[in-house]
């Protein structure tokens, strides 16, 4: 791996591998491990990358396997509460809180699509060749989930 | 929503430090053995429970006991299974006492399929489809006579079927069932029926031991189930009857290689198979070595099992969304029974069919070949071959769409638009059986099967459940192997795959089947992730003798997707 190609991806792209992680696991500490794997494999990937756009789909790829298989793992770390997380991030306004906060309270099979689709701006199909999932499956869980969230944001809403 | 997304999660970033200087230290191990043994293990495991699908005193393993031993197949050290050898086992049932209706008629069942040729049925089923009711889906049953059998067996002992069953992930469990696991144990992703009947695979942190894995089996009463467990001998168990944290009592068994713990809840049935024993190796995959009598007893305090009853309806028709089962999930009963046990909609299914109608009547076989899944196995007279594209299924098209099948697809028309169409295990036929068709993605179906009256077809590829594993090569007509497919059996149903490919390259990966797709093929992906590939194979399990392997995915310049290679020259 060249160095820097290395130290490029590092900067642009450790933050969406974070964030695709942090869907799966909703648990940071365990999409902090997630980011230091991907990398580890981009550093031992001896492969030519046409374009960023092609490094940024290889990433995205080698970041949900890497999930897939920390998921499979009985090994795989407790999962701690939402509540027990210290180090949640800050945002600007109340919704942009209010709006991780629901994402987060989704089940993981919701909020990865949800970032696939939303944040990393992949078509249906797309993501459902990286999850090994039916492009009917993706659109159903997409909508299950804009659903839920509507549900979840109105209840917050609705007790402040 | 989407800009409200991008706003809040543009928020969110990793603290983690990466870098360059750091990696050469950080190298990941290459992520073989102990990973692949464990989950190969595991499914292995887990494929026992389901499938061999078999516990003195009063309330002990003897009261559990079926009355025959059970065939099982032998497994060599490293938990594969060694083909051909069999050995009797002592099983026990997972739906209740010996006496109870539930195992009596588990028992029978299990006597049945012990003297039927079940395989063969299967293998048959596989071949002509849409032969038994749906109703019976949830069961081992491929033809009439099973069908027949398993409704006297239930009609006998007043059970009722399963109808609907749900994966469910390892944070969906609380809301459907409860809070029955306490701190420290861990119940991971498995699967519910209707009257809440449940298994997953669990681990649970003990203290003073460390981690262990478990199986855990909620039967629910008054329902029919298949599922037994192999016990190896039960001379080897010592129970004991003990009161968990919660309050329920509960029978332990502990043996040099398995525990169990077993609680009669009333209207369910609960039954633990610990994946460790009083000589297991503190190497071994499932657990933290050797467990004691206290170690069970802690498992067991870690449950509680008030939780589980009364029974409560898990209200499968708002877990729609589960996949990969979800088309089996009814949303309402008000919903089309099509679109229900296939995904698709009355109008969808009628207007894909009578496009495939139209192109075989008006002789437009490119159109024909593009609406079927390949790669499909052609059976004729000649022998078994492996069509990967539509491109060569041309030369053979007049083998298969004969006047026959014309003929079977117009007296099934009622008009031109309309046809006589039905369905099962998700596909939905037509021209009387003569034709199976499915959705392979959304919106989109596909022809994966074609049967004419001669006796020719087109089918999927015949392996699914069945070991493919062996060298398939390609000689080029010499007596040399210029290229190779070598898969090595797992033991759960998944393959180490090396395929070499003369001038080109050679893959190292895993190739298993996809269970959300039935379609009979093997999906390769390399180590390196930058290849993707999807094999296929003539024949079933004892003619398994030609296997093809086509490019899906490439960062490779040397394979292009929708390269494909055949491997025709027999197995080794």
């Amino acid at each position: 791996m060249d160095k820097d190609i290395f130290q490029y991806a590092v900067g642009q792209y450790q933050d969406m591998v974070y964030r695709i992680a942090l869907h799966q696991f909703g648990v940071p500490q365990d999409a902090e491990d997630v980011v230091q794997e991907v990398f580890l494999r981009l550093y031992t990937a001896e492969k030519p990358f046409e374009s960023g756009e092609h490094l940024r789909r290889w990433l995205i790829r080698v970041t949900v396997n890497v999930c897939r298989d920390v998921l499979k793992s009985p090994w795989r770390k407790r999962r701690v509460p939402l509540e027990a997380v210290p180090d949640q991030p800050v945002f600007d306004k109340p919704e942009e809180r209010e709006l991780y906060q629901a994402v987060m309270a989704l089940p993981e099979k919701y909020r990865t699509v949800l970032d696939l689709f939303y944040y990393e701006e992949l078509s249906t199909k797309e993501i459902g060749a990286l999850l090994g999932l039916r492009q009917s499956a993706v659109t159903t869980r997409l909508s299950r989930a804009r659903e839920l969230l509507k549900q979840q944001l109105k209840e917050v809403r609705k007790d402040a | 929503m989407r800009e409200l997304y991008r706003r809040t999660f543009s928020q969110v970033h990793s603290s983690t430090v990466i870098r360059w200087e750091d990696m050469e230290t950080m190298k990941p191990k290459k992520r073989t053995s102990r990973n692949f043994v464990m989950l190969a293990a595991a499914v292995a495991l887990l494929a026992a429970l389901s499938t061999v699908a078999v516990a003195t005193d009063l309330f002990g393993l003897r009261s559990l006991l079926l009355p025959q031993k059970t065939p099982v197949s032998v497994l060599d050290d490293d938990g594969i299974v060694i083909p051909g050898e069999v050995k009797e086992v002592d099983a026990i049932s997972l739906s209740g006492y010996a006496d109870s209706d539930e195992s009596r008629a588990t028992a029978e069942w299990q006597a049945f399929l012990n003297s039927y040729d079940v395989e063969g049925a299967a293998q048959a089923a596989d071949k002509n489809p849409g032969q038994v009711d749906a109703k019976y889906s949830q069961y081992q049953v491929y033809d009439q006579e099973m069908a027949s059998r398993l409704d006297e067996i239930v009609e006998k002992y007043g059970l009722t079927l399963h109808s609907v069953m749900a994966i469910l992930m390892p944070e969906e469990w609380r809301d459907a069932v409860g809070a029955f696991a306490l701190e420290g144990n861990t119940a991971y992703s498995g699967y519910i029926y209707e009257d809440g009947t449940f298994a997953y695979d669990g681990d649970a942190v003990l203290p003073d031991y460390g981690l262990v894995d478990y199986q855990f089996r909620r039967s629910v009463k008054g329902t029919f189930n298949e599922v037994i467990l192999n016990i190896g001998d039960i001379s080897q168990y010592r129970e004991w009857v003990y009161e968990t944290a919660c309050g329920q009592a509960v029978t332990l068994a502990l043996s040099r290689d398995k525990a169990l713990i077993i609680a009669d809840l009333g209207d369910s049935f609960v039954t633990v198979n610990v994946l460790a024993g009083t000589k297991t190796s503190p190497d071994n995959i499932f657990s933290s070595g050797p467990i004691s009598a206290e170690n069970l007893e802690a498992l067991a305090d870690s449950f509680d099992f008030t939780v589980l009853t009364p029974v409560e309806d898990p209200g499968l028709a708002v877990m729609a969304g589960s996949d990969p089962l979800e088309t089996t999930l009814p949303d309402s009963p008000e919903e089309d029974a099509l679109y229900d046990a296939t995904g698709m909609e009355e109008a969808f299914a009628q207007s894909f069919y009578c496009g495939f109608y139209k192109a075989v009547e008006e002789d437009r076989r490119e159109d024909v070949a593009d609406m079927i899944a390949w790669p499909r196995v052609l059976a004729t007279e000649s022998g078994e071959t492996l069509i990967m594209t539509a491109e060569e299924f041309l030369p053979y098209y007049d083998e298969v769409i004969t006047q026959g099948l014309k003929d079977a697809m117009s007296e099934n028309q009622y008009t031109e638009d309309r046809a006589d169409l039905f369905y099962h295990d998700g596909a939905v036929g037509a021209a009387g059986g003569a034709v199976w068709f499915a959705l392979v993605e959304d919106g989109k179906a596909e022809i994966i099967t074609l049967q004419n009256p001669e006796g020719a077809s087109v089918r999927y590829g015949g392996y699914s459940g069945r070991n493919v594993a062996g060298v398939y090569t390609d000689t080029q007509g010499t007596g040399e192997a210029y290229s190779s497919l070598e898969l090595c059996d797992r033991g759960d149903g998944t393959y180490d795959a090396a395929i070499s490919l003369y001038r080109l390259t050679t893959l190292d990966g895993m190739a298993a089947p996809r269970y959300d797709r039935s379609d009979g093929m093997l999906y390769f992906t390399s180590e390196d992730q930058l290849v993707e590939a999807v094999i296929g194979f003539s024949g079933d399990t004892s003619t398994a003798d030609a296997a093809a392997v086509t490019i899906t995915y490439s960062e490779l310049p040397s394979l292009q997707v929708g390269d494909t290679f055949h491997f025709p020259d027999g197995k080794r």
